[in-house]
């Protein structure tokens, strides 16, 4: 079934970190079948064939970048069948008020674990997870691998590829049952 | 003129001297015999140096302990400018919240201003042998690493921006393009006759305007802006870095591209790998940025040589002109997106290593 599913991250390539390279992945994978819309504090973001990237200037003041993260995401999941949110200060804040205003299905996804990590000390971003995971369909805890290099004088392993390319052959179809029983629900 | 530029470099050092000698002996440290950093081709360098100021870089060794130190000091404006942003850079760097690698770099042990002078002094690190010496993998793995750790460190949004702009100071695409206008309206007017350098330059001005957005993307990196062997020390499989005052966020590829430019004369086969890696692992994008900043340092690198034409005499001139030459084939090579040929490279070689002084080859030994 062809869903419009919104992305949205806090990080989205030229960043290098997680979930950035994940997120333009996932919209790779997902935009043959799907129709995919990212929303991403970014600047001069990659694109992605067949993938509508809408940006909020990552160079704005903080309170000014939230604003206009939540208000993009708002108007973009409006009309989305499910939304996907990378874990991540800004966009659990952005996600939490969008998910209260209305009511469409979504899915938590910790892709940035160095993050995640950095909640646990924090009683603020411990309430901002807290404040979008309990409107999740469902949380997903499953941080992508490192896409193995190509490196020159070095013996590419078929393995690591190999393996590499399970992991998200698993993970779309993990995330193609969520997001059918999330919008059936 | 040129004799006289010579005699001007030996007579400020020999001031210098005068100063530091005394206050080195005050803080425990005695100079070396042999100073690879004040002979050779160094009057020249520090006599058109576009941005660095003039200074002193000597070898000595703490009379106690017997190890060896890096020691700079300087009494010009732009040489304590240049001290004082490596010395910021340096505690800026484990400071900075998203580095999320810490650079290794020589530890500072002294940083004194006195009567005008300004004196830094820094560990030496001992390195069993010079980089390019080391296999080809391991040359590859060694900057790749650094590349990478470089780039962990992004100025991602407005308030990483504001912290790092005040210290590393930051380039986007307009003042990488309007530093590349000053660079080439200053090469041609050093080399009006050469038809050939000014076609490139222009050619390379219009490719730079055409993808602006390209090199803006990029932007908002930590990059050394001299990454090559001279400014690098390995001591236990690992990278150091030197002259923190080379660091700033801009293009991410900046770092590589001057890296690769050396490697395109001194190693060409590591400059292929280089090539061919972020053609496999990276966006066409990221291979045309690439491109982009290397044609850049490459007209920065012209308007440098073109600058000794007027000082330089007999067999030095006769080299600078074959440099010139070289380069502006290397950048017509970028360009065309064609290689250099290998025949290029080392007719040059030989013109080079026999016009080059003694005291310059003494200098360059060991250097990289």
């Amino acid at each position: 079934m062809r869903m419009k599913i919104v992305l949205a991250t806090p990080l989205y390539p030229p960043d290098i970190s997680e979930p950035a390279p994940y997120i333009k992945e996932l919209a790779r994978r997902l935009a043959p079948k799907h129709e995919v819309v990212i929303v991403a504090t970014s600047y001069l973001p990659e694109a992605v064939d067949g993938v509508r990237i809408q940006t909020v200037n990552k160079h704005r003041p903080l309170l000014i970048r939230l604003f206009f993260l939540t208000l993009t995401l708002l108007q973009e999941a409006k009309h989305a069948d499910i939304i996907i949110i990378e874990n991540g200060a800004s966009t659990e804040f952005a996600g939490g008020i969008v998910a209260r205003l209305i009511s469409k299905p979504f899915i938590m996804h910790i892709g940035d674990v160095a993050a995640h990590e950095r909640t646990k000390q924090s009683i603020r971003d411990r309430i901002l997870e807290a404040f979008l995971s309990r409107r999740a369909a469902s949380v997903i805890n499953d941080p992508p691998p490192h896409k193995p290099e190509i490196l020159p004088f070095t013996e590419r392993l078929s393995d690591e590829q190999t393996s590499y390319d399970t992991w998200w052959s698993n993970h779309i179809a993990r995330l193609n049952e969520l997001m059918t029983y999330a919008n059936r629900s | 003129m040129p004799i006289d530029l010579k005699q001007e470099w030996k007579a400020f050092i020999a001031r210098e001297l005068v100063v530091v000698e005394p206050w080195l002996r005050e803080l425990g440290y005695e100079l070396e015999e042999e100073q690879p950093h004040l002979g050779g081709e160094r009057y020249l360098m520090q006599a058109v140096t576009t941005v660095s100021g003039k200074k002193l870089i000597l070898l000595g060794h703490n009379t106690s302990t017997g190890k060896r130190v890096v020691i700079k000091v300087t009494n010009d404006q732009n040489g304590i400018r240049e001290l004082e942003q490596e010395h910021t850079a340096r505690a800026m760097l484990p400071a900075i919240r998203f580095a999320y690698q810490i650079f290794l770099s020589p530890e500072e042990l002294v940083f004194r201003k006195r009567k005008g002078h300004l004196l830094s002094i820094q560990a030496y690190i001992e390195q069993d042998r010079p980089f390019l010496s080391r296999p080809i993998e391991e040359q590859f793995a060694l900057a790749l690493e650094a590349f990478k750790a470089q780039e962990g460190a992004h100025a991602a949004t407005y308030e990483h921006g504001r912290q790092v702009r005040k210290t590393l100071g930051t380039m986007d695409a307009p003042a990488y393009l309007e530093q590349f206008k000053i660079l080439a309206r200053e090469s041609t007017k050093r080399l009006p006759e050469d038809a050939r350098l000014i076609q490139a330059l222009a050619k390379a001005g219009k490719l730079l305007e055409q993808h602006m957005e390209t090199i803006e993307r990029y932007t908002g990196f930590l990059t050394h802006t001299d990454f090559v062997p001279h400014n690098i020390r390995v001591k236990g499989g690992r990278i150091y870095l030197l002259d923190h005052a080379s660091l700033r966020f801009g293009n991410k590829y900046e770092g590589w591209a001057r890296f690769l430019n050396f490697m395109m004369l001194y190693h060409p086969a590591l400059e292929r790998a280089f090539i061919q890696y972020v053609h496999d692992n990276r966006t066409p994008e990221e291979s045309l940025a690439l491109r982009l900043m290397r044609i850049y340092r490459l007209v920065e690198l012209i308007r440098y040589y073109a600058g000794w034409l007027e000082s330089a005499s007999g067999d030095l001139l006769a080299l600078t002109e074959a440099r010139l030459s070289f380069w502006t084939d290397a950048l017509i090579a970028l360009l065309n997106e064609t290689p250099l040929e290998e025949k290029r490279i080392e007719v040059y070689k030989e013109t080079r290593d026999r016009l080059r002084s003694n005291e310059e080859k003494r200098r360059q030994q060991g250097l990289h």
